[in-house]
């Protein structure tokens, strides 16, 4: 899959909702379809002020010029081994050049990158966004929520219901100290919306990945063991900062 | 990928909730479940992650982020 149509199946879901990226999201699905024209993937992708860093620290440390290659893009949503040799103090660097960086307050952050913290999508939510701090000061909700809601996820598609779908998936949930994964429960997701869409000819047993309330893509078994392991390390890595809540 | 953003109150609370403005002029309506103390008044500044208030911003912290904010986007450019 090209980068276009790759970059907008994961940033759609934060973006129709107006968490992120540029105010219409018509634009991000103009930008990302396959025909469109490469600098106005780039302009719409630079309005993801969350992501762009992430992807041109992974595209840079694997001396790849284009921060939109596919390979890049996959990396910083799914994950790949063109984040393995990515220094933390790089990744802190990346992340602190954001001017939007300090207004998280997220203290752990660079206790969370020393520990093992990778450029990937779910490392940004779990330790650079402010909601792990609130959970372990004792406001559980809506932080486990939003947590659990924007990280990529995974599952196994049990049932196909009109334009939405019943996912077996592993949800996230939090000790008392820790986030980890629990038992595999069923939620329901969207494949498409008012003719907006990234997947299709979903089929019970299909195994998809999710952002927010969304299906995003159909994952390989390949994908999905990246997408586990990440996902794992980038939990590792806050679960072994100290609580300061 | 999201980024908290600062905003600025533009209606009175009501049920929890209320509407806000962020640089760009675009409205949005937040929880304000997870913001501590008082309910905030139209004209504050708030910061803004996912659909949450969750801290309130003086005018003078607001104006170097403003400031700031503007700087990292003319270098994005």
């Amino acid at each position: 899959m090209s980068a276009g149509p790759l970059f907008a199946r994961y940033a759609y879901p934060p973006n129709a909702l107006g968490y992120c990226g540029p105010p219409d999201p018509k634009a991000l699905v103009d930008a990302g379809s396959p025909d469109a024209r490469a600098e106005d993937l780039v302009s719409v992708a630079k309005r993801f002020s969350g992501a762009w860093p992430y992807l041109e620290l992974i595209a840079s440390s694997n001396a790849i010029a284009d921060p939109l290659d596919a390979r890049v893009v996959e990396a910083y949503w799914v994950g790949s081994e063109l984040l393995e040799g990515i220094p933390a103090t790089s990744l802190l660097a990346a992340i602190g050049s954001h001017p939007d960086s300090g207004l998280g307050g997220a203290a752990q952050l660079r206790e969370a990158a020393m520990a093992g913290g990778v450029a990937h999508h779910s490392f940004h939510v779990f330790a650079v966004y402010p909601w792990l701090a609130l959970l372990q000061s004792g406001k559980r909700e809506p932080a486990l929520t939003v947590l659990e809601r924007c990280r990529i996820r995974w599952g196994r598609i049990e049932a196909v219901e009109g334009e939405n779908v019943i996912v077996r998936s592993r949800p996230l949930g939090f000790d008392g100290r820790d986030l980890v994964l629990l038992d595999e429960r069923s939620e329901q997701a969207c494949y498409r919306v008012d003719g907006v869409g990234f997947v299709d000819d979903l089929v019970p047993g299909d195994l998809v990945s999710l952002h927010w309330d969304w299906v995003c893509d159909r994952l390989e078994p390949g994908a999905l063991a990246h997408l586990e392991h990440f996902t794992a390390r980038s939990l590792q890595a806050v679960n072994a900062t100290e609580v300061r809540g | 990928m999201c980024m908290s953003r600062l905003h600025r109150a533009v209606t009175a609370p009501a049920g929890g909730w209320m509407t806000v403005e962020n640089a760009e002029g675009r409205l949005h309506r937040v929880s304000l479940i997870a913001l501590e103390g008082p309910e905030p008044q139209i004209g504050d500044w708030l910061v803004v992650h996912s659909g949450y208030a969750l801290r309130r911003v003086d005018s003078e912290e607001a104006a170097a982020i403003v400031s700031e904010l503007r700087a990292g986007q003319e270098a994005l450019s």
